[in-house]
């Protein structure tokens, strides 16, 4: 274990408890690792939830807009994206729901604007499963809810040493918590026990040449992190476009011409999940 | 009169693409599946942003880059981002 991560696990032990997950992601969760898990039995559990089921194919149809079949219900999903993936779409109206109470909806944009892109260089590089590293992408923040919700003090602090000294969330971070939410993402995915392609391009995200596990997923995100931000799509808690890794971006192998066409879809893309930003802000 | 963006029912199935004509039939569709609101071409799309004009867009992402302005790379994504934003207002 790190020493990030020990420190971590240290201030963050002291919290009462782990953010709450649906009830019924347990249940998956359990199921899943079990050998025996079929899709019907998995199906059926969360499909018992009937709330949860329509948020999941919200999400699902936000993220993977333009998969070449709509998805219209939970085996549909499970069959097409993998009980990984499905997993992830649980967690992530969880997230979304901790965004929206606590008012990051600007956040839940940037997220979800990540998630879009990271789908689309994933599909035109080959470097991963589109569906896989949107979900990854669509996580990837969720270090920066934790502190906000659960170090309220900290995080003022935070917001008031980034605007006077004009840093990046994640160099406030470090400053004043001596840890940034990249670690407290990793701390969650464990207590998650969310597989290794989700976790390390959370955990890695601004640091792709640290990534041992899944180099070219986190390198996706990385790269789809700096290019919303650089479209200005969404808020991540600053104003500036992170510097891109030259390793993960060689490792991508993106052209001058596809990187055109990336930022061609993603701003096609971006007004469709507009739409779903704008609807959950006051529907869900 | 163009729908500007997809209408989208709550589990994120398209009941009618960007760019569909809106009749009144069409219109009177829409309202019988309880839609309230839609888009449509011509509407600014976000009132804050509509309101910025072309010249503050480009110095939002001007100020958005300038910790990394001295990167190739970076650069390069930003000449992009630069070019579509002209493209974008000159189509309107």
């Amino acid at each position: 274990m790190t020493v990030d991560a020990q420190i971590v696990k240290k201030r963050m032990g002291t919290l009462r408890n782990v953010p709450t997950l649906p009830g019924v992601f347990e249940r998956v969760i359990s199921l899943m690792e079990g050998s025996s898990a079929g899709v019907k039995e998995v199906a059926d559990i969360i499909s018992s939830d009937q709330a949860l089921s329509a948020r999941i194919l919200r999400v699902v149809n936000s993220v993977f807009y333009g998969f070449p079949r709509r998805i219209s219900n939970i085996r549909h999903a499970l069959v097409i994206l993998g009980f990984d993936v499905v997993r992830g779409l649980i967690l992530s109206t969880a997230v979304f729901d901790m965004m929206r109470s606590g008012g990051f909806i600007s956040l839940w944009k940037h997220s979800l604007g990540c998630a879009t892109a990271a789908g689309i260089i994933a599909q035109k590089t080959n470097a991963s499963s589109p569906e896989e590293v949107s979900i990854a992408a669509l996580l990837h923040d969720i270090g920066k809810v934790i502190i906000k919700i659960e170090l309220p003090e900290e995080s003022s602090r935070i917001d008031h040493v980034l605007a006077e000294k004009q840093l990046s969330t994640y160099e406030a971070e470090g400053e004043i918590l001596g840890f940034n939410h990249t670690a407290v993402g990793n701390w969650l995915c464990q207590e998650w026990h969310l597989p290794d392609k989700l976790a390390d391009p959370i955990t890695h995200h601004h640091t792709p040449n640290l990534s041992r596990i899944a180099f070219l997923p986190t390198a996706v995100v990385h790269v789809a992190d700096a290019l919303v931000r650089g479209i200005g799509f969404g808020y991540a808690g600053d104003d500036f476009v992170p510097q891109i890794d030259r390793e993960a971006w060689e490792a991508l192998d993106i052209s001058d011409a596809l990187l055109e066409e990336i930022i061609k879809e993603m701003d096609h893309k971006l007004d469709y999940a507009e739409e779903f930003v704008s609807g959950d802000s006051s529907e869900i | 009169m163009k729908l500007a963006r997809p209408v989208i029912n709550e589990s994120g199935v398209i009941l009618l693409d960007a760019g569909a004509v809106l009749t009144e039939e069409v219109i009177a569709q829409l309202s019988d599946l309880g839609v309230e609101l839609i888009r449509i071409e011509g509407e600014p799309r976000d009132a804050v942003e509509a309101e910025k004009s072309l010249d503050q867009q480009i110095a939002d992402l001007q100020a958005r880059f300038s910790r990394v302005e001295k990167d190739p790379l970076m650069n390069k994504i930003k000449g992009i981002l630069l070019q579509r934003l002209r493209e974008k207002v000159k189509g309107e």
